[in-house]
């Protein structure tokens, strides 16, 4: 979408135009939801999350600064909505004992064929405050300094819930590997569908007894 | 792990999950929810329109009560009245009069022609004399009477009227006065019941005055007074819930000034022949504890309504030539009411509470406009209007009865929405009424409170 054409979509939607409001949802849709997945525990509150952060585009649409990039504005919302739905379960304490994963051997993950869907699915079975940070983190490069203050924790906390989490993708990569044999598709086939939800469950109650 | 292990994976995951536009379709479903999401009113959910429902449900099940406790009593002595008045014995006599005055007439009319007038200012005149006997309030009469006179001299009706009254006067035997008003009402009864069933009640209207004049001593005196008791159970609960609030020791009283607006409708027995009034004034409440706040004020009130002639009683003993159908009073007055509220929900800046109290009313001005309708005399044959000198005072004569929602705006002030209901305990005006009203106020608050600050 060139630049004219987006900001003519936006004086639209800043007239509450209903047609201008939905074609920058649809040229937007996939980035929204890409960030959206990542945080949520599945496609489900995905979507729900992305839907609150358009209605606060539109509603806020007025106060956007036109000379900044509307991509970044806009990603901004889609990750602060995504945190205040799961700020609740932020501070959540996880108990398990990750020792178990510190055995895994260090090969190359680079090398596992992995796709999006994988390691999305990866990402969402991760507990809410693990998967907040990673993707704070790893994905969008905050500091933990940073990252201690939009959610209000200790960087310390930060730093912990972001060791935890790389232990337990890198199980789940491992895993994958495993029952696959040779590792691609780990997820396949999957999709977006509450069901990743329900496996997520499983999947952390596995993760939770292994270490008793 | 090492640190750039740490960040492989990082950058695995960065990298597949960043920007994946082309994996993730696109949902029209989503945009679907997104557009109901956005064509929801801001104000959602039932939880900020509860106060107002419950406030409006509270004073339909006020409504519903009194109009179930209002039906027995107000059509028990209607259909007794019209029992009676279409009973064997007045109607078997009306029509028996009926023949005789209709074969009397005839020849009378041309006979008695000439002394029509003569007769008609005789009895006027026998009339005021009882009025002067029985009531103190000559001047009223007087215009009363006056006012009277022209119409009954000028009508042709007035012909056979006073020949039939003549002959009723043969056939009853009774006193000039009394028989009078006998005639009147039962040649209504006679007329009316050849129509239909809707004049049977306006037949048994017109009878009402011939029972309350008590000149017949029959059963239908005491169903006519049945309303009255129906309501002084009100007064019992009112007056005790009052009598209940003292300020808390300790408790440092609330004060709240506001002005007042209630577009109102009125009625006298029942609203189904209500007029819209309105009220305009300041009341001032103190909070008495955290929940109880007693109010009062002064609210200047029009109180237009429209009532049966039967609801109408002047008290004196003024007789009426003919029974007009309805009266149309324009009344005015200042309302003071003091009522006790008694808080039952209170969240953020919504309350609710519920009130109950007595209004006095100070009458500033009364008048009566009499209808006589299409009455078999063809139109008027009485007084037009009559503006009542001087007002009276009724002192907590009505029960109020109110559920108010309330919204602060600031700190400072608020504004309420108030249903209310006036049911009376006691007649109130000229015309001795039981006058009832329904509206819904709104206000706007001020609170007084810094002022007190210490």
């Amino acid at each position: 979408m060139g630049e004219e054409e987006l900001h003519q979509l936006i004086r639209g939607c800043i007239k509450q135009d209903r047609k201008c409001q939905k074609m920058l949802y649809k040229a937007f849709y996939g980035f929204s939801m890409g960030i959206c997945l990542r945080y949520a525990g599945n496609r489900d509150e995905a979507a729900e999350v992305m839907n609150q952060g358009f209605f606060k585009v539109f509603t806020h649409i007025g106060s956007f600064d036109t000379s900044r990039p509307f991509k970044a504005w806009l990603g901004k919302i889609m990750m602060n909505v995504s945190i205040d739905f799961y700020r609740a379960n932020l501070k959540m304490a996880y108990t398990e004992d990750l020792d178990q994963a510190e055995h895994i051997s260090d090969g190359d993950i680079a090398d596992k064929n992995l796709n999006y869907n994988d390691l999305l699915a990866m990402v969402q079975k991760l507990p809410q405050a693990y998967r907040t940070v990673f993707n704070l983190f790893a994905i969008e490069g905050y500091s933990h300094e940073e990252i201690a203050t939009m959610l209000n924790i200790n960087a310390g906390t930060s730093k912990s819930n972001l060791h935890k989490a790389r232990q337990k993708l890198k199980q789940m990569i491992f895993k994958a590997d495993s029952s696959a044999g040779g590792g691609a598709n780990y997820n396949n086939g999957m999709g977006y569908t509450p069901i990743v939800a329900i496996k997520a469950i499983n999947m952390n109650g596995v993760y939770i007894n292994k270490g008793y | 792990m090492s640190t750039d292990k740490e960040k492989r994976l990082d950058d695995l995951f960065k990298k597949k999950l960043e920007d994946p536009v082309d994996e993730i379709r696109y949902d029209e479903g989503d945009w679907e929810a997104l557009e109901k999401m956005m064509d929801k009113p801001k104000r959602r959910g039932i939880i900020y329109l509860w106060p107002l429902l419950s406030g409006v449900a509270a004073l339909l099940l006020l409504f519903l009560g009194w109009w179930a406790f209002r039906t027995k009593t107000d059509n028990q002595p209607t259909k007794e009245q019209i029992q009676a008045a279409a009973s064997h014995k007045t109607t078997d006599t009306i029509m028996d009069r009926q023949a005789n005055a209709n074969t009397k007439t005839a020849d009378t009319i041309v006979e008695k022609q000439a002394n029509t007038n003569t007769k008609t200012a005789d009895t006027i005149v026998e009339k005021q004399a009882t009025v002067n006997q029985k009531t103190k309030d000559t001047k009223l009469e007087h215009k009363a009477v006056q006012q009277s006179l022209a119409p009954i001299q000028k009508a042709p009706y007035d012909v056979t009227y006073t020949a039939k009254n003549k002959s009723q006067k043969s056939v009853l035997g009774l006193s000039p006065g009394k028989s009078q008003k006998d005639t009147i009402v039962e040649r209504g009864n006679g007329i009316y019941r050849s129509n239909n069933r809707a004049d049977a009640e306006l037949m048994a209207i017109n009878a009402t005055p011939v029972f309350n004049s008590g000149s017949i001593g029959n059963q239908s005196v005491k169903q006519i007074d049945l309303p009255k008791p129906a309501y002084s159970p009100v007064t019992g609960p009112a007056t005790a819930k009052n009598n209940k609030v003292k300020p808390k020791a300790g408790f440092r009283p609330q004060y709240a000034l506001s002005v007042v607006a209630a577009p109102d409708l009125n009625g006298v027995g029942s609203f189904q022949q209500s007029k819209v009034g309105t009220n305009i004034g300041m009341t001032f409440a103190v909070g008495v504890s955290r929940k109880l706040t007693v109010s009062t004020g002064a609210l200047y009130s029009v109180k237009p309504y429209l009532t049966n002639f039967n609801n109408y009683n002047t008290g004196s003993g003024y007789k009426w030539a003919v029974n007009p159908l309805s009266v149309t009073a324009d009344c005015r007055m200042l309302d003071i009411p003091l009522n006790v509220n008694y808080q039952v929900y209170h969240k953020a800046q919504n309350k609710l509470s519920f009130g109950t109290g007595l209004s006095s009313y100070i009458m500033l001005h009364e008048s009566y406009k009499f209808s006589y309708g299409d009455n078999g005399y063809g139109g008027t044959t009485g007084p037009l209007n009559y503006t009542v000198p001087n007002p009276g005072k009724y002192f907590f004569g009505v029960v109020n009865l109110n559920a108010t929602y309330e919204r602060q705006i600031n700190s400072k002030v608020g504004i309420s929405v108030q249903p209310y209901m006036k049911l009376p305990i006691s007649n109130v005006g000229y015309s001795q009424v039981k006058l009832q009203t329904t509206g819904v106020a709104v206000g706007l608050s001020w609170n007084l409170n810094s002022l007190t600050k210490p």
